[in-house]
């Protein structure tokens, strides 16, 4: 009753250090701030965008940015400022996913790699090197080749792409653990794998999985702006921000800001991503702890 | 086989108004049409006086050489420089100038001859005999002669062959003979008295029989002809080197700049901005963006040349709810065409008024759907779907803005399409499903009749004979009237009633609403305002051996 | 050591071998066939036939693998079924092109991130710091492709000081070589600053200061050495990165590299293309991360490999 009422203490205070070094962190409250506008301009898209994503006017195509259309229109009349806004719901749901379809499948491997070492160890490593041994974009082109265009697809094809990633953190942050004093205190006291695995070990590589996640989820969703870019990305007419810039390639010259607008929309979502990412890291980070 | 039979029944009139058969096959092997002989005898039956014979269309003679080196960009890199072993339009427009056939088709598309001085067609049209030129000699200083042009053709009809042209000249030719030094005897495997226009094509070049079989499979990256201009050197995924050919047969061809240098530039807005920016002295076919862009730019020229292509969104006639005309009608009522023209091709084209476009022999003003969304609404009511329906559109990438245009479109009236964008191997992979098979609902498509006559214009497209996997009507259509038309476009002899039938088969596809008919587009190229000599053709084929600079 | 070299080269042996398995059996899983891609849309159905027999489609996966790892043995990829060429022979003309261009990129990281690494731990917590380090995230989040769609738009549409596309001499080479070299360059820029941040500190270092070295000495001959370590670990990645980041880039310069050729023989369902570009890839992976472990005994005595 005791261990447990002081292990919640003691778990509280850790996240709540965390977040108390997080907040002086300007940096890093600039990524929050902004991280939590995008989420919300997402949720809230139908409200805010000033018109139908594509509702397509050829009254209006290929015009500049103006009062109407703050950010301009396409080649189909299209209000860039609202696709871009609904377009937070795409680009976030598949780095979102994505991402977690990494950390999951990454965060397993890398745990049982770590944990029970030897033969088990070895080969999952050694896949790993294989699997790195490629460029991710291409695996993730060749993921798209197989299952075909689609936003699951396009998931699924972040999730195989960041996986290794996680990986390799979590089961170098295994190795470390499981020499600690309290994993052999429970193997000695009878706990089984799973029980350490679960109850131990993966509560306390908790933060650099969050970290982890916070900067890979920018890298996902720059992945799938990639994805977009190569033609391979989402179903048209959906806004995804790296379908658009494609789209928006052929008219660069025409209407730059038909390709410039979405762009600039990744680019401030991964810096929110990355700001707040770098600030968790040091928040967490038991070095920077005073 | 079928454009035999057109030739035939002509024939056979043409022999009952007392003209001489060898008279006949022999326009026939100067690539005169069977329209141009009808036409002919026509005059001949009226006037009763012998016709004029038919002009062989001039190859365009070569500027004044200027030493400085052209640079050229094409929107793709050639696959493969061996004239005999590639369908690429890139490619074909490098092979015109390194290899020459014995008769070729100048920038207007007409037949010319280059390698042969003249021909013969026996009376059975079966043999053709050419003449041929003397003292031509390969790049690789071998002679060009008969048994030079046996020894190409043997190498392409090989049964063994996996060249990719083998099919197209298997179909018809049996083989071909030396008859004498310079003179060689093509036979065909049936009457056939469209061999010569079958040879005039880019894939009627001569490769040098001996450079060819040194090289193996890798004639395509060593490429040697007769041309006016030299393979130098391939860069692969960069540049290809041609260089003015000194020995060239025919002083009045010859190239008139000392080196082509060209390049594939895959990026659509890089293309345009070569020429802007002085990389290349040519560039096409460029995208509507790029050559509009281009116009506003001084010393610099955009070529437009209309297209013999036509866009649509064919509709599965055998699912429902397209096996309804009053379904069809209504999408075609839905959308608005000159919209989809703007999207897809900022306006550089014409919205189809006819299943095939104007440049097409046999075309005829059908008259579009006019974007009335009050009678496509009705019409969906009448067909019981006045709540509209889902649907998809397949597509591949390049027909990803015309796919989203119908979209957007079709919304207005509650049909709710989905654009299934597929890679476009993928895609083939679907369309070539037989009919149980295929999962195809609305698919944007496109065809281009590389004979620009109307039955290869309407035949592959609108006849049960070609539905897949045999041939593309992915729309599964199938119609009675428009198949007999179509057959009596090939069997009646009067032009007037061949062009008739076909109007009549225009119409009818037309008023089946059989597919979603869109525009189409204009070819475009742009030019330094300071040379000449380069075109993009309505084929989509780039045209550059006479490429020459103005002082 | 050489021994070590020997031992991590044999490794490549499995990698290679597990590499081919995977893209053999992923390639063939790939809707659309590579007879009809070659043949285009005018070929007849038996046309198509001929020429997947001909090219032993017809026959089961591992038979085909058998046969082409027979070859592959010898050193013989077999030829592309676009272009009919060796794929040696297509790939040996194109990799010194992205070789180029990987490098220079490389060149560009190193220097910049270097600079804006060092400058930001010098003047740790300065205005210079900030702003480095500002610039290095911009880095890190720009889009590649974006990037170069901008430069292109501005250095070569409005200035002309660059041409637009293609290879050749070193003009042809800067705008590419940006657009993939910016983010290496930042995120070197941030593993170099951290890393001389933790070195200024150490002991030897306060030392050397308190002996009354100059600051440029202080920092060049002692905390840059120590500090080299973890930088060079990320470049040895970062290198596996403009890779993959080259595929992009290439097509957006119209760039004649591997990574282009790649995406369209993908496209294009041309198997011994892309087995051959992916093996390739593969090898340098390995070199690289071999090259990196024996930079690491280089700038620190204290590891040896045996």
């Amino acid at each position: 009753m005791s261990t447990t009422l002081r292990k919640a203490e003691r778990e509280r205070s850790l996240w709540g250090d965390a977040w108390r070094r997080l907040r002086r962190n300007l940096f890093a409250m600039i990524g929050l701030v902004g991280l939590v506008l995008i989420v919300l301009v997402a949720i809230f898209a139908p409200r805010i965008a000033p018109y139908d994503p594509n509702l397509q006017d050829y009254m209006v195509a290929m015009k500049g940015p103006s009062r109407d259309h703050w950010l301009g229109t396409d080649n189909f009349g299209r209000d860039i400022l609202s696709r871009i806004i609904y377009g937070a719901r795409i680009s976030l749901r598949l780095g979102l996913f994505g991402t977690i379809i990494g950390a999951s499948i990454g965060s397993l491997l890398g745990a049982v790699a770590g944990y029970f070492g030897g033969w088990i160890d070895t080969l999952i490593m050694r896949l790993l090197d294989i699997q790195m041994a490629f460029p991710g974009i291409l695996l993730a082109v060749i993921v798209i080749a197989v299952m075909g265009i689609s936003d699951v697809n396009v998931i699924i094809a972040i999730g195989v792409f960041s996986f290794p990633t996680f990986a390799r953190v979590i089961r170098g942050s295994f190795l470390v653990l499981r020499e600690q004093d309290y994993v052999s205190a429970a193997k000695s006291i009878g706990a089984g794998s799973r029980r350490i695995l679960f109850r131990h070990l993966l509560p306390n590589s908790l933060s650099p999985i969050l970290v982890l996640s916070t900067l890979r989820l920018g890298t996902a969703i720059l992945t799938a702006a990639s994805l977009g870019f190569l033609g391979l990305g989402v179903r048209p007419p959906n806004p995804e921000w790296g379908t658009m810039l494609s789209e928006g390639r052929n008219y660069m010259q025409l209407a730059p800001h038909i390709a410039i607008f979405p762009g600039l929309a990744i680019l401030l979502t991964v810096v929110a991503l990355n700001l707040l990412g770098d600030g968790l890291r040091d928040a967490l980070d038991p070095r920077t702890r005073k | 086989m079928n454009r035999t039979q057109h030739f035939e029944t002509v024939l056979r009139d043409w022999e009952a108004a007392g003209l001489s058969r060898r008279t006949f096959l022999r326009y026939v092997a100067m690539g005169t049409s069977a329209v141009a002989l009808n036409g002919m005898l026509v005059s001949h039956i009226s006037a009763q006086t012998p016709v004029a014979e038919p002009e062989v269309a001039e190859f365009p003679a070569s500027a004044p050489f200027v030493d400085k080196e052209f640079k050229i960009s094409l929107q793709t890199e050639p696959d493969n420089l061996d004239v005999h072993d590639t369908t690429s339009n890139a490619s074909a427009s490098v092979d015109k100038c390194i290899y020459e056939g014995l008769v070729t088709l100048n920038q207007e598309m007409r037949i010319t001859t280059l390698l042969a001085k003249s021909w013969e067609v026996s009376d059975d049209a079966k043999e053709f005999t050419f003449f041929l030129q003397e003292g031509v000699t390969f790049h690789d200083g071998e002679a060009f002669n008969a048994a030079a042009v046996v020894a190409a053709f043997d190498r392409v009809l090989n049964p063994e062959s996996t060249l990719r042209r083998a099919g197209y000249f298997g179909a018809v030719l049996d083989h071909v003979e030396e008859v004498d030094e310079y003179t060689v005897k093509f036979v065909a495997k049936f009457p056939f008295a469209a061999m010569v226009a079958t040879l005039a094509h880019p894939a009627g070049g001569i490769p040098s029989p001996k450079a060819a079989e040194a090289a193996g499979a890798d004639f395509g990256i060593q490429p040697v002809g007769t041309g006016p201009f030299k393979f130098i050197s391939w860069v692969r995924g960069d540049l290809i080197t041609l260089e003015k050919n000194e020995n060239y047969w025919n002083p009045d061809l010859a190239a008139a700049v000392p080196k082509l240098l060209i390049r594939g530039v895959s990026e659509p807005s890089a293309l345009g901005i070569a020429v802007q920016s002085g990389d290349a002295a040519f560039a096409g076919p460029l995208e509507a963006a790029s050559a509009q862009q281009l116009r506003q730019v001084d010393g610099v020229e955009v070529t437009s040349v209309p297209g013999l292509t036509v866009y649509w969104a064919t509709m599965n006639n055998t699912k429902e709810p397209f096996t309804d005309v009053r379904v069809r009608q209504a999408l075609n009522y839905a959308v608005d065409k000159n919209a989809v023209l703007m999207a897809g091709s900022l306006g550089e084209g014409y919205v189809a008024d006819s299943p095939i476009a104007r440049d097409t022999w046999g075309y005829t003003e059908v008259g579009a759907y006019e974007p009335d969304l009050d009678k496509a609404k009705s019409l969906l009511a009448e067909a019981g779907l006045a709540d509209g329906f889902s649907t998809q559109i397949f597509c591949s990438a390049v027909h990803r803005d015309r796919a989203v245009a119908v979209q957007g479109q079709l919304s207005q009236i509650g049909v709710n399409a989905e654009v299934m964008q597929m890679e476009s191997a993928a895609l083939t992979e679907e369309t070539s499903k037989p009919q149980e098979e295929s999962n195809l609902q609305m698919l944007i498509s496109q065809w281009s009749p590389s004979t620009g006559d109307a039955d290869w214009a309407l035949r592959p497209i609108y006849t049960k004979a070609q539905w897949p996997p045999a041939g593309n009507t992915t729309s599964f259509f199938t119609d009675e009237e428009v198949e007999s038309a179509i057959q009596q476009g090939l069997e009646i002899s009067d032009p007037v009633a061949r062009a008739e039938a076909y109007a009549t088969a225009q119409k009818r596809i037309m008023e089946l609403a059989v597919n979603l008919f869109l525009y189409v587009p204009d070819y475009l190229g742009a030019i330094v305002s300071n040379a000449g000599g380069c075109l993009t053709q309505a084929d989509g084929v780039t045209f550059f051996r006479t490429a020459y600079w103005r002082e | 050591m050489t021994k070590y070299v020997i031992r991590r080269l044999a490794m490549l042996v499995p990698i290679l071998l597990g590499v081919s398995i995977l893209i053999f059996t992923v390639m063939r899983l790939i809707p659309g066939d590579p007879a009809r891609q070659a043949l285009g849309p005018e070929a007849t159905g038996e046309q198509v036939e001929a020429l997947r027999k001909a090219w032993r489609l017809d026959e089961p996966i591992w038979v085909q693998y058998w046969a082409w790892l027979q070859r592959a043995i010898t050193g013989d990829l077999g030829r592309s079924t676009v272009s009919r060429v060796p794929v040696v022979e297509e790939l040996a003309t194109r990799f010194p092109a992205t070789l180029q261009l990987t490098v220079a990129a490389m060149v560009i990281a190193i220097v910049l991130g270097l600079a804006f690494g060092v400058a930001g731990a010098v003047w740790h917590n300065s205005a210079i710091d900030r702003v480095t380090m500002v610039i290095a995230l911009l880095g890190i989040c720009t889009p590649s492709f974006w990037l170069g769609l901008l430069l292109l738009l501005g250095f070569s549409v409005k200035l002309h000081w660059f041409p637009a596309a293609g290879a050749g001499g070193i003009e042809h080479l800067v705008l590419p070589a940006v657009t993939l070299g910016v983010g290496a360059a930042a995120i070197v820029a941030r593993v170099t600053r951290s890393s001389m941040i933790d070195v200024l500190g150490d002991d030897y270092v306060r030392t050397a200061r308190a002996k009354g070295l100059r600051q440029q000495t202080v920092v060049t001959r002692h905390a840059m050495r120590n500090a080299m370590i973890p930088v060079l670990t990320i470049l040895g990645l970062e290198f596996g990165g403009l890779l993959a980041g080259s595929v992009v880039t290439e097509s957006v310069f119209a760039y004649p590299g591997i990574g282009q050729l790649l995406i369209r023989s993908i496209g294009n369902r041309d198997f011994p293309i892309v087995q051959g570009a992916l093996l390739l890839f593969s090898v340098q992976f390995v070199i690289i991360n071999l090259v990196v472990d024996l930079l690491y005994a280089k700038a620190d005595p204290r590891i040896q490999y045996s």
